[in-house]
């Protein structure tokens, strides 16, 4: 199903360089064809149908930048039915050099960004690399390690962190939200498999200190932020905070971590789906109000489904101080969230308030199970 | 159901006036019919055997509303009713120009309700809400005049300050000061009435059994329940030190301080000490002895700072509030008696309340319907106004005659009965407490002389402002005529005290000084002075309390504000400033990342490295 | 149980009909009141199951027993008559903030899920069911507050969310280590609550509640709050703090009981300080405010009193929700019609606005308990006082607070109501903006002597 879907994309985009519009279709297309009904992945590839077209907003002549969302999806999918190193490897690099193009293409963009982003990627990309091979070599500590590093450098983890304000503030809001949503899967799921309660104490620590330190940097920074990109960057690095505070559990709660690590990915994809597309296009402030709310943790909204089940798994693992850093930086987030609802006002184009409706959809989900189990099976 | 149209129809009635009384100002009558019907029940209920009623309330905790029939309710019922209906009617030619008259009918009647309540329930809790409908309905009736624009509503000379106090309050103030008064006795005697439910189990008066519960919680723990019961008593019968609310509610329309003095309000907390000294048999119990004693000698002292003080007072209507004291502190002071004398003492207590709710009655009624003619709250009035106002005189005069116990009249057979009782009691507390009776006794009969010289012989001359009244005068002289039928009863029970020979010399005495009084009304004097002002009193209610309130207040406001300076200042300026740090990372700087980046990268290698290959 | 649907019909219709908005909520909540009271009488217990969720959470269901009717039956009743009441109040608000009438659909949506996640919050039969409606009625109250609200209105609602937020998180925590130790949220499966998750949620809950020293939020939020709105935050949803920690008490009173003295200590310290601060105060809206933090500090002293304590609670917050109700809808009515906040301005309102200072009346009578439910309320903290303290200094200090709270309350009245009169022009005041709190004050009163069902659904819940 993946090849035809390669295939595909790849005949749609070589032709929308003619037509623009059969560049959309062919990624729409290519979505579906590896639509697989797991909640979980539904709504993947929900944000991914989302991705794509909201690009349609930064106005570009070219079609073939429609296929750049597809092709990562595609690799996140697939990365989540596979499980030998190599394809493991090839995933992680499909689902993160296709950013890169997407930083490139924004409007009025200094080259800068893109260098200092693509520099951190490399970096991010070969330690990541490295750790995973590593570990299967059974350099099991210095492994994991470099896996982090790479996974810190690679989602954004402070202190790791210093390219994201930049990058999401000075690249098209659009791509930010790719950056900040879809990118973020592969590198988790693979952290999850590869490290899911088999670290020692060490790089427990580690994980656990750039966990906290995650959580705070981003929370402070988003304080005094007046820009609401700049806002959504230190969001970003919070959640990615909170996402790997999930890691630490003992391995009898990794399902349960697994599910609120990945339905917070979920809630922090919709979110900055949203809000960056809110930037791009207005939006109603009710709306980004909900999204707020769902981003700060309000049950029974998306994003309070992964913090809940985050902190019961810390709880379960007697990381019970984890659990309240957790919820105080929950609190922290309020008021920076509620600054980011009020910028918006209305919705200025259809477009950006249907992508904005779907978002809020999604984080309207106040029924977990769903998404819960399926997180499960998929862990399994 | 009988119960409910007692204390119902008082407050029904009262609602049409509430409702439409800003067009249609006859409703009034309405009010009065309702008092008329409450008193047609308690005169039903007094020819009704003598027993226990009941309505469910709290099934589920053992409270009910429980009504007693027996001598002091059947007998107070009636008082409290016959004198409400007569100041209803006075009220009606009285009260006619008042710009608030449904407020006024409304708690008016409210107060007859609740006092009605008070006197026949025998549940405590249930006494409880007429006690607190009691000092509702006070307040409000006491603030009535709420615009504070009358001089006429106030109490003391405008504008005079003594040091730092003001020696004059205004109705609304006047109001305030009652109600905080008698809520810092209200609470201590509901704390009691819990402490009661919680040793007994049960809340009826007449009911529990008194001998368990002063036998479980001893000696110190029997003084501390019933010195906190009595805490109410004492603040609305204005016992030392609580008087001074009594002196300023004379702010309230003069009908008002008539009920208040009379028949209730003030005269429930007296009630309420027999109601319990009646079923609690205190000539039963050791336990009780320090209480006794106690309100035996703050009673006798009430009464005499009470007497003293009337000595001094220019204002009518003060003057006859602080004799109202004096009188509540005589009741207080013969009740704790039955100690030591048994029941007698309660009986005697008794029916100088009644005696005295006809006479002060009268003469409140009669001192506002002086206000009324003269508008001026102080005395004056000399032969003229006599002349003009014949049926107020001879009210005035048979009213004083037979308060201050001049014989034969009215209080002289109660105040025989007193001698008698003190005399026996004398065995047991020396001859103090007959002394101090004795004194209260002269300056009684000597205060309510001037108040009848000062008004009516030898006052200044004043202006009369007569408007034709009828009901006004109507209703005091039904009132003061019941004193005389009530002579003659009272006659028949103490005429062997009457005829001691003790009793008749404290009798010369006394007419001596109410003819002393008559004779020559006014002295001037410092102490005189200071007797007008009542001792200086008001400094604790308006200086020392407030001042150490507001002490504490102010503590707690600097608190307040720490605590908000704290939280809402420092901590967001911390976070501010962190954020600040934060981001000042952000430099934008490629170079300047990557140097961060690659130091931390190294270092987690170097350390990570060492880790894996040391071991 | 149908009564718990009736609101949903309010939530739906109520932004359609925009203006008249307010008849259907009025309509539904009298409804749902009249049928909750019902089950007072009747003691009916019921469940209903929703939909069961991982472990361990569990079933996620609704659950009605006394303490819930009665609670219930407050918020019902209140939120109806506040309905009626937002009515003209917000038509004035909107007017003064240069917004059109077409406001009231997005007024009406917030307003009746707020009412309606604190009436389905006493009725959660799960805890993680407990917490969300705890937090969706914060979450739309902070944006009646941050829409409508006054002054600083931005700064006031971000601090009252925050400082809520922490109430509920810390709640969640204990909550979720609950729900390890029982193996399930369900209420009334829970067997022990271990003393960490009491400690936080005890926490959060003087946060919520609040307790001395966490109660400097409250003053702004309910102050700042555009007055329908405080009219239900003050009156409703502090206490249900209250309510949360009865429910834990009745599961496992082990924390309480070891701490008693403790608290109870702290709960006289809040209501009395507070009592003093509201001495102290010049806004209205702000006074009454530090008066809602005195009386919740009855509830704290209220909770360590045992048997009769916990019916002191409930009591309580009947009396204080029905009185603070009046008391905020007054000092609305004073601002919709005059303008009015500040005391200094005040003084012998009595003359022009006679209905409104009637109906304060009632509403200081139901603080201070004087002829009004509240009597109870007292009367059951007294009697819980001497059964766990006995005779001496705890009780003297609960007699303290009483008498506090009677002074200051007639004190207001002296200073908003009587004295010299300042000279404004009559008004005519709108009948909503008085009937509805002379409706609440005759019911405090009526229960005061009906009171039997109160005290019988109480019992059966604590034996």
């Amino acid at each position: 199903m993946e090849i035809l879907a390669l295939i595909v994309l790849t005949m749609g985009t070589a032709l929308s360089l003619r037509w623009k519009r059969l560049g959309v279709i062919a990624g729409i297309a290519s979505i579906l064809l590896v639509l697989r009904f797991e909640p979980l992945l539904l709504i993947v590839t929900l944000i991914a149908l989302m991705n794509l077209i909201s690009l349609d907003l930064i106005g570009r002549k070219y079609g073939t930048v429609f296929a750049l969302p597809a092709l990562m999806l595609i690799a996140t999918v697939h990365a989540f039915y596979t499980s030998d190193l190599p394809s493991l490897i090839v995933c992680f690099i499909v689902a993160s050099v296709p950013t890169y193009a997407l930083v490139l293409i924004s409007e009025d963009l200094r080259t800068k960004t893109a260098i200092k982003y693509v520099t951190f990627m490399v970096t991010a990309t070969i330690l990541f690399v490295l750790g995973l091979i590593l570990i299967y070599e059974n350099f099991k500590l210095i492994g994991s390690f470099l896996l982090l590093t790479g996974l810190a450098l690679e989602v954004g983890i402070a202190p790791l962190h210093e390219w994201v304000p930049d990058v999401f503030s000075e690249a098209d809001p659009i791509s930010a939200s790719i950056i900040a949503s879809l990118a973020k899967f592969v590198p988790f799921l693979i952290a999850f498999r590869v490290l899911g309660g088999e670290m020692d104490f060490l790089s427990l620590t580690f994980l656990i200190a750039l966990a906290v330190i995650s959580m705070f940097v981003g929370n402070i920074g988003g304080l005094t932020s007046n820009e609401p990109s700049r806002i959504l960057a230190y969001s970003t690095i919070a959640n990615m905070g909170y996402v790997i505070s999930a890691l630490a559990v003992n391995p009898l709660s990794l399902p349960v971590a697994f599910a609120g690590a990945f339905i917070q990915l979920l809630a922090n994809s919709v979110g900055k789906v949203g809000f960056f597309t809110a930037i791009k296009g207005g939006a109603n402030r009710l709306l980004s109000f909900i999204l707020s709310f769902s981003m700060i943790g309000v049950p029974p909204l998306l994003g309070f489904w992964g913090k809940f089940f985050i902190a019961t798994s810390l709880l379960k693992s007697n990381l019970t101080f984890l659990a309240i850093i957790l919820v105080v930086n929950s609190v922290m987030s309020v008021p920076y969230y509620v600054r980011l609802a009020r910028f918006f006002d209305r919705g200025r184009s259809a477009l950006a308030s249907a992508v904005v409706g779907v978002c809020v959809l999604i984080s309207l989900t106040i029924y977990p199970n769903p998404i819960y189990y399926s997180c499960l099976s998929v862990w399994r | 159901m009988i119960w409910l149209i007692l204390f119902l129809s008082p407050v029904i009635f009262s609602l049409p006036t509430v409702i439409a009384w800003t067009y249609r100002r006859n409703l009034s009558i309405s009010s009065v019919v309702g008092l008329l019907i409450s008193l047609a029940v308690t005169i039903y209920l007094y020819r009704m055997p003598e027993g226990f009623y009941t309505i469910p309330w709290l099934p589920s905790l053992g409270i009910e509303f429980r009504f007693v029939l027996d001598y002091l309710s059947k007998n107070m019922g009636v008082l409290t009713a016959l004198i409400a209906f007569l100041i209803g009617i006075y009220s009606l030619e009285y009260m006619r120009e008042d710009y608030r008259i449904g407020w006024y009918w409304f708690f008016f009647n409210l107060f007859t309700a609740s006092m009605l309540l008070v006197v026949y329930s025998d549940n405590l809790l249930g006494l409880l809400i007429g006690w607190e409908g009691l000092g509702l309905a006070s307040w409000a009736l006491i603030g009535h005049w709420f615009r504070d624009d009358d001089e006429l509503s106030y109490v003391g000379v405008l504008g005079r300050k003594v040091g730092p106090l003001k020696m004059f309050w205004s109705p609304s103030f006047a109001g305030w000061r009652a109600i905080s008064t008698i809520r810092i006795g209200d609470m201590p005697m509901f704390l009691g009435i819990a402490l009661i439910f919680a040793l007994a189990g049960n809340l009826n008066v007449s009911q529990i059994d008194w001998n368990a519960v002063f036998t479980k919680i001893g000696l110190i723990g029997t003084t501390f329940l019933m010195i906190s019961i009595l805490m109410g008593p004492f603040t609305k019968s204005a016992q030392l030190p609580f008087s001074e609310w009594l002196m300023t509610a004379m702010t309230g329309p003069t009908t008002v301080s008539a009920l208040l003095h009379s028949a209730t309000m003030v005269a429930a907390g007296a009630y309420l000490f027999m109601r319990l000294s009646w079923y609690i048999q205190p000539w039963n119990y050791h336990e009780l002895e320090p209480v006794y004693v106690f309100v035996l000698f703050l009673g006798l002292f009430s009464s005499l700072y009470g007497a003293i003080v009337a000595l001094g007072c220019r204002e009518r209507k003060v003057l006859l509030a602080s004799s109202t004291l004096s009188s509540l502190g005589i009741m207080f002071a013969v009740t704790s008696l039955s100690y030591w004398v048994g029941k007698i003492a309660i009986v005697i207590a008794f029916i100088y309340l009644i005696v005295h709710a006809f006479a002060k009655a009268t003469l409140f009624l009669v001192a506002g319907h002086l206000i009324h003619a003269t508008h001026n709250r102080f005395c004056c009035g000399n032969l003229e106004l006599t002349k003009r106002m014949k049926l107020a005189f001879l009210a005035t005069v048979l009213s004083t005659l037979c308060l201050s116990g001049i014989p034969p009249f009215t209080a002289y057979w109660v105040k025989s009965g007193m001698d008698a009782i003190l005399h026996e009691v004398s065995h047991h507390l020396g001859q103090t407490p007959m002394i101090i009776f004795v004194l209260i006794a002269l300056t009684y009969s000597a205060f309510l002389a001037k108040f009848l010289s000062l008004n009516f012989l030898k006052g200044e001359r004043a202006k009369l402002h007569l408007h034709g009244e009828r009901l006004m005068p109507t209703s005091y002289t039904i009132m003061v005529l019941t004193l005389l039928p009530l002579a003659y009863v009272l006659y028949l029970k103490f005429f062997r005290e009457g005829l001691e020979t003790s009793s008749i010399l404290v009798g010369i005495l006394v007419t001596l000084t109410y003819v002393v009084g008559i004779v020559k009304p006014t002295h001037e004097s410092k102490i005189g002075q200071a007797l007008g002002d009542r001792l200086y009193l008001m400094a604790l209610n308006d200086l020392i309390v407030p001042k150490v309130g507001w002490f504490f207040a102010l503590l707690s406001y600097y608190f307040d504000r720490a605590v908000d300076l704290f939280t809402h200042s420092s901590i967001p300026e911390m976070f501010e400033e962190l954020s600040k740090a934060v981001r000042r990372i952000q430099s934008g700087v490629l170079t300047r990342y990557v140097r961060i980046v690659i130091g931390i990268v190294f270092a987690i290698i170097l350390i990570a490295g060492w880790f894996e290959w040391r071991f | 149980m149908i009564e718990l649907f009736i609101p949903v019909i309010a939530l739906i219709l109520a932004p359609i009909f925009r203006v008249r908005g307010h008849w259907i909520t009025f309509v539904a909540y009298v409804a749902t009141s009249a049928i909750v009271f019902f089950r007072i009488v009747s003691g009916e217990v019921y469940y209903l199951k929703i939909a069961k969720l991982p472990d361990p959470i569990g079933y996620i269901y609704l659950f009605g027993d006394s303490v819930s009717h009665i609670f219930g039956f407050t918020i019902a009743l209140v939120s109806a008559l506040v309905a009626l009441y937002s009515h003209p109040y917000m038509s004035h608000r909107f007017e003064e903030m240069g917004l059109s009438s077409k406001e009231f659909g997005r007024y009406w949506v917030l307003y009746n899920s707020y009412t309606y996640s604190m009436l389905l919050l006493v009725y959660s039969g799960n805890l993680l069911l407990l917490y969300t409606f705890l937090e969706i009625s914060l979450v739309t109250s902070f944006l009646l507050i941050h829409y409508y609200g006054y002054g600083n209105r931005r700064w006031v609602s971000m601090l009252y969310f925050v400082w809520t937020h922490v109430a509920g998180v810390l709640a969640l925590l204990g909550f979720i280590l609950i729900g390890f130790e029982n193996n399930t949220l369900l209420i009334p499966l829970l067997k022990s609550i271990p003393t960490l998750a009491w400690l936080l949620v005890f926490l959060g809950m003087i946060v919520k509640l609040p307790g001395l020293g966490f109660h400097i939020w409250l003053p702004y939020a309910h102050a700042e709050a555009p007055t329908p709105v405080s009219a239900l935050l003050s009156p409703l949803t502090v206490g249900l703090a209250g309510y949360i920690l009865l429910r834990l008490y009745e599961i496992d009173p082990s924390f309480i009981l070891s701490h008693r003295t403790a608290i109870f200590i702290y709960g006289f310290l809040t209501s009395f300080v507070a009592g003093l601060l509201v001495f102290r105060q010049k806004d209205l809206k702000r006074l009454l405010a530090y008066s809602t933090v005195s009386q919740m500090g009855y509830i704290l002293m209220a909770i360590c009193l045992g048997t009769y304590g916990v019916f002191g609670v409930i009591v309580q917050y009947v009396s204080h929700a029905f009185g603070k109700a009046i008391l905020f809808m007054s000092a609305g009515s004073i601002i919709a019609v005059y303008g009015l906040r500040n005391l200094d301005d005040m003084g012998g309102l009595h003359e022009q606005i006679p209905q409104i200072a009637n109906a304060s009346l009632i509403g200081f009578m139901n603080l201070s308990g004087v002829l009004t439910v509240g009597l109870l309320g007292e009367f059951f903290i007294l009697r819980g006082v001497l059964e766990v303290f006995g005779l001496g200094r705890m009780a003297i200090l609960v007699v303290l607070v009483f008498i506090l709270s009677g002074l200051y309350s007639f004190y207001t009245m002296k200073n908003v109501f009587y004295g010299k009169p300042k000279g404004y022009e009559v008004k005519r005041v709108p009948k909503c903006l008085t009937v509805p709190l002379f409706v609440i004050g005759v019911l405090s009163i009526a229960l005061l002597f009906y009171a039997d069902p109160i005290v019988k659904a109480m019992m059966g819940v604590v034996r």
